[in-house]
This record gives C-alpha cells, sequence and structure tokens, in this order.
C-alpha cells in the first residue's frame, strides 16, 4: 500500500507537484496519466525516493521513505524513464548485481533472476551485452530489473515506451498478471493504455491532480462532449443562421473550404443535444448534410478541460523552449512569420 | 557495499580503464627501479617510488572521473538511489573498488625490493613502510578525485578539474616557498579564501543572507587577528600552503624512514572527509 500526503516539490519559481495526495490499495493498478512535462515522472521519483519533495511525505507498506529510506525502499521495484542499465555488463551479470543489491538472500539470488527474466521474457538474451540490446530489449531488462524478487510495490514510469505492439500486449499481461498480489503504479501519456491495463486513473497536469478516477467514469465522461462536427455542402453565409437558430449553440466555427463544403465546429451548452434539432433544419432549408458527429475529445483536449488553461499550448520544457523562441524570432526577422506559426509550418503557410 | 565493490571493479577490467591505470603505473616504476636500482645502484626502492609520485596525479582523475558523472550521465544512478542501500555504501563501494587497483599495483610494486635484496642488504620495514605511505597517497588522490566527479555530469569536467587541483597540490611545497613574507600578502591571501568559501556558500544555500553573514564572520576574525597579532602573519600562507600537498607523509616515510602517527593521521582523515563530502554531495542532488 502507497499513501501520499500533500507532496510539493518546486524547482526555484517552478513548481513540478503541487500538494499531490492519494492512496494505493494493495492488489490495484493505479494509472498516471499526463502530458509530458506534468510532474509524473518527478512524482514517482519522489515516491521512490530517488530526488526529496519540498514537503510531504510518501509511505510504502507504512515506512516513511525519508525517514526509513532502506526498509521502505526494499518494497519498491521501480522502473525510471530510462532504464537504468548498464552497458558494460551482460543481462544476466547486470541482473545477478540488482539482485545483490536489493539484499535477496544467496540462495534465492538465481531463482529470483531466472523468473524476472522469464517473466520480461529476456531469458534468450542472457548472455547478450547490454550495449548491443535493442530500446525494447532494454526496456524490458530494465522491467525485470524492477520486478526482481517481487517487491511489494512495483512502480513503472512508461513502461511500454519504445516496445512494439506484441511486445506492449505482452507487457500488460504481465502488468496484470502482477497486479494480483503487487501494488502497481504506471504513468503514461497514452490514454488507451492507463484505460486497458489500470483499475484507477490520476490524471494529472502541470502538478496538479486534476481527476481521479475509474476508466469507466472517465471514458464516460469524454464522450458527454458538448462539441459537435458537421460539413455541409453550402456557403457559410447560408449555414450561419441555420446553426445560430438552434436552442442550446453557444458559438460556431466556420471554414469553407475550396470544394464548396463547410465545415462546422459548433460549441453547446452541457447535456443539449442539437445533432437532430439540426438535421431538421437543414432538411427544411434543403441545405445537404454531409456529416455529423459529437466529437470525442482528444486527451490533450480533455487536459485543457480539465486543467482549463484554454487556448494555451501545453508548457514545453525550458530547453526546447529557448531554442524554439530563438528560432521564431530569427523567423520573424527574416520573412516576417506570423507569431503563431512554428517554423515549419509557417513555410508550408507560404506555399 | 560488496555488489557495487564488484561491479565497479569488473566496470575498470572490462573497460581496459583498469588495465591501463595499473599498467601505466607499473611500467613508470619499473623505469624509474630500472634506472635508479639497477643501473645507478641505489639501495633503497623508496627512491625510486619518489620519483613516480606524478604519475599518480596524471592517471588516477582517469579511474575517478566516470566514477559518480558517469552514473549520473547515464541516469544509473537512479537505480543505486532507489533500491536499499544507503549512500554512504554507495560511495564506500566505489571507492574501494579504485583504492584495489592501487593496491593490485602496490603489491606488485613491493616486488622490487626483494630483487634488491639478491644483491644487498635491504631495510623491509622502511621499504614496505614507503610503499604502503604511497598507496594512502594515492587513496587521498582518489578520494578526491571521486568528490570532484560527484559534482558534475561530465567525465571531461571531472577530470579537467581533478588535474587542476592536482597540479596545485603537486606544486604546492614550490608555490608556497614562491609566495613573499609580507604579512599582508597573508592577509589577502586569507581574505581571498574567505571570498572563495562565501561563493561555496552561496552555490550551496542560494541565501544572500546567510552568504554575507559567513563572509563578514570570517572576514571579521581574519582582521582582528591581524589587528592583533600582525607578525603572526608574516610568511603564515606560505607555510600552510606548502603544507597542503598530500606528499609530505610519503616523504618522510621514503626519505627519512619516518611513518609518524600525523601522517598516517592525516592520509586516513584525508580519505574520510573527501568520501564524506562525496557522500554529502551525492545526498544533496536529492534536495536539488
Amino acid at each position: 500500500m502507497i499513501e501520499v500526503k500533500n507532496l510539493t516539490k518546486v524547482y526555484g519559481d517552478h513548481t513540478a507537484v503541487n500538494n499531490l495526495s492519494f492512496t494505493v490499495e494493495t492488489g490495484q493498478i493505479y494509472g498516471f496519466l499526463g502530458p509530458n512535462g506534468a510532474g509524473k515522472s518527478t512524482t514517482m521519483n519522489i515516491m521512490t525516493g530517488y530526488i526529496a519533495p519540498t514537503s510531504g511525505e510518501v509511505y510504502i507498506d507504512g515506512h516513511s521513505i525519508f525517514e526509513e529510506p532502506e526498509r521502505a525502499k526494499k518494497s519498491i521495484g521501480y522502473l525510471p524513464e530510462l532504464p537504468p542499465v548498464y552497458p558494460d555488463m551482460t543481462v544476466l551479470e547486470y541482473l545477478r548485481f540488482c539482485a545483490e543489491l536489493k539484499g535477496i538472500p544467496l540462495g534465492k539470488r538465481e531463482r529470483a533472476v531466472m523468473d524476472a527474466m522469464a517473466a520480461t521474457r529476456v531469458t534468450e538474451m542472457k548472455n547478450r551485452l547490454i550495449k548491443n540490446l535493442s530500446k525494447g530489449y532494454r526496456q524490458r531488462v530494465g522491467l525485470s530489473q524492477a520486478i526482481l524478487g517481487s517487491p511489494s510495490v512495483i512502480i513503472l514510469d512508461e513502461p511500454t515506451v519504445g516496445l512494439d505492439p506484441a511486445q506492449i500486449i505482452e507487457i500488460r499481461e504481465l502488468i496484470k498478471k502482477l497486479a494480483k498480489d503487487h501494488t502497481v503504479i504506471l504513468s503514461s501519456h497514452i490514454l488507451s493504455e492507463v484505460s486497458a491495463v489500470c483499475d484507477h486513473i490520476l490524471i494529472i497536469a502541470h502538478g496538479d491532480l486534476v481527476a481521479s478516477d475509474t476508466p469507466e467514469h472517465l471514458a464516460e465522461m469524454m464522450e458527454k462532449s458538448a462539441t459537435v462536427e458537421a460539413s455541409f455542402r453550402a456557403d457559410a453565409d447560408t449555414v450561419r443562421p441555420l446553426i445560430e437558430g438552434l436552442a442550446g449553440v453557444q458559438s460556431v466555427e466556420l471554414e469553407t473550404a475550396a470544394d464548396g463544403t463547410t465545415n462546422a465546429v459548433i460549441r453547446t451548452e452541457e447535456d443539449a443535444d442539437i445533432r437532430e434539432a439540426l438535421f431538421y433544419a437543414c432538411a427544411d432549408a434543403r441545405v445537404p448534410l454531409l456529416r455529423l458527429a459529437n466529437r470525442v475529445l482528444s486527451l490533450e483536449e480533455m487536459f485543457l478541460e480539465l486543467t482549463g488553461t484554454g487556448e494555451e499550448e501545453p508548457e514545453p520544457e525550458p530547453e526546447t523552449r529557448n531554442r524554439f523562441g530563438h528560432r521564431k524570432e530569427k523567423n520573424k526577422q527574416a520573412e516576417a512569420a506570423p507569431e503563431e506559426a512554428p517554423a515549419g509550418s509557417g513555410e508550408e503557410a507560404k506555399e | 557495499m560488496i555488489a557495487i565493490f564488484k561491479r565497479e571493479l569488473r566496470g575498470y577490467l572490462t573497460s581496459m580503464i583498469g588495465f591501463v591505470f595499473v599498467a601505466v603505473i607499473l611500467l613508470l616504476v619499473a623505469f624509474y627501479f630500472y634506472m635508479y636500482n639497477m643501473y645507478v645502484g641505489y639501495p633503497t626502492f623508496s627512491n625510486a617510488l619518489t620519483g613516480t609520485t606524478f604519475i599518480l596525479m596524471l592517471v588516477i582523475p582517469l579511474l575517478t572521473m566516470r566514477s559518480f558523472a558517469e552514473e549520473r550521465h547515464a541516469k544509473t544512478d537512479q537505480l543505486l538511489m532507489t533500491y536499499p542501500v544507503s549512500v554512504p555504501k554507495i560511495v564506500a563501494g566505489k571507492f574501494f573498488s579504485m583504492a584495489f587497483l592501487l593496491l593490485i599495483t602496490c603489491v606488485i610494486c613491493g616486488i622490487c625490493p626483494m630483487i634488491i635484496d639478491r644483491f644487498g642488504d635491504v631495510n623491509y620495514a622502511a621499504e614496505y613502510g614507503a610503499l604502503l605511505m604511497y598507496f594512502l597517497m594515492g587513496c587521498c588522490y582518489i578520494a578526491m578525485g571521486m568528490f570532484i566527479s560527484s559534482l558534475t555530469e561530465s567525465q571531461i569536467i571531472a577530470a579537467v578539474l581533478s588535474y587542476a587541483i592536482f597540479i596545485v597540490l603537486f606544486m604546492a611545497p614550490s608555490i608556497g616557498q614562491a609566495i613573499p613574507n609580507e604579512g599582508y600578502v597573508s592577509l589577502i591571501a586569507f581574505l581571498v579564501i574567505a571570498v572563495v568559501l562565501a561563493v561555496i556558500v552561496y552555490t550551496q544555500t542560494k541565501s544572500w543572507l546567510v552568504t554575507i553573514l559567513s563572509f563578514v564572520v570570517l572576514a571579521a576574525a581574519i582582521g582582528i587577528a591581524y589587528w592583533k597579532m600582525p607578525l603572526k602573519f608574516e610568511g603564515l600562507f606560505g607555510k600552510y600552503f606548502s603544507k597542503i600537498s598530500f606528499a609530505e607523509g610519503f616523504r618522510r616515510a621514503s626519505s627519512y624512514n619516518v611513518i609518524s602517527l600525523t601522517s598516517l593521521v592525516t592520509y586516513l582523515s584525508v580519505i574520510f572527509f573527501f568520501c564524506f563530502l562525496t557522500v554529502q554531495s551525492v545526498q544533496k542532488r536529492r534536495w536539488a
């Protein structure tokens, strides 16, 4: 069992994790979901004792990770973002080293290493140097290091990154199997992945916990969208009064394509389903309706909705921001590109 | 700790660095042994050993530069720090693996006095005592290099910084003699040290108040001391500066056949001090 209480991590004036609290019960799979830079990895790094929080507490099976680190760390298996493998060791050497470092008694060590290799299917690679392994295999070696010795809490930071679809399914099965007698926390920025394996999802954005629910509830939330997309074979001037005349419409964005069709994105009040009314309105006005659909929110849009950041783009990492900002400025001077357009799309627009 | 010791040692021996380290030292020792003892005919091996102290300074950074910097660079420190092993044990494991390589080298060097024994009388206690001091002096360099490596993510920076500091240490006796004897020179030198300490305090605490406060306290202490007893300041800095070299204990053993408790304690405490600093530097990163 894991208890996280009021966890906060501040880097200079940037708050990476803001007052995060949650409890994970034994035998469950918890999923951390969030865009890049949301604070997932920071939270996991704090929970495993790699970095210290600015304030807050973490208990692993009742042991504080800060006050009894060795005791608490014994119950954790952790796979960080980058698998922490030594390239100059073979898989077998590496896992034996990990087993010894974890304090697995000598008699059980070999058994534990074999089990971990078998579970992650790296047995046939055991005598290869890790530096010669592919990304997917390194990831699996990292995973076998985490589950080595069967710790009661397993924390996986984006465990399926770099794996092919067949391997992803394999790893998911493995995680589900592990959850029977372990507590598993995994992070991802892919919703489908999290909803496929997790019993409970924690959504984090900008260091804040913005939602904590079962996948079923979150899926419901996503379908209850208040946005309708439609296409008409008519120009914007004909379509606009039709849509604006309907009850419950808040705003309309229209765009007429070259072939004469108009695409509309219609935002409505919540719980108002305008699709039927729109159909009849079009029929009455003899405007051909080509397409009509509730927009299913993409993960990014749901984040914007949940975090209320509106149009603002997700914050890129500082390093890229600098480079990007620099490039943008150069672009502006050279060809007076529009401010919002990134370097690449600016060129396309000119063509 | 033993797991880390074994892993590190294996790492040094599979990546050639370990072999190169041992081989370079042995090659130079062999050369000096041949020139001093075999060719010229000095009866003491410690004489030859004295000539090789500079090689420690040159090859030890090659060994120490990767110890923590590489770990951080490859993010494998995430493994060590999240495993049920404490930071002092990690530091000890790494330190002992490097010291072990030096120990192997010194044990092989131990053959030389036996060779001399075939041609004349050998004071074994003096020879092996000097070798022990040689080993401990090397360990001081290792502990210091390891600490420098823990400060950075880049092996190159770690190596360059180690070289810079080791060279100053190595030349400290000569530099110390060249420092003017006037009292105000010592005063200025101590004030400069106070500034450096204040800067270090700032980098660690990021608080101007603490920084300025610590500088004012230090500067005031130095100022009062200078005002009360200006005579004591004459040649003071030069005298202490020449002593910061690690070579003193070894020199006493090799030149005068003296192994004093002072030099033993000095070596052991330097080693302990830098291992301790390494632990602190690794721990501190978690709070950054």
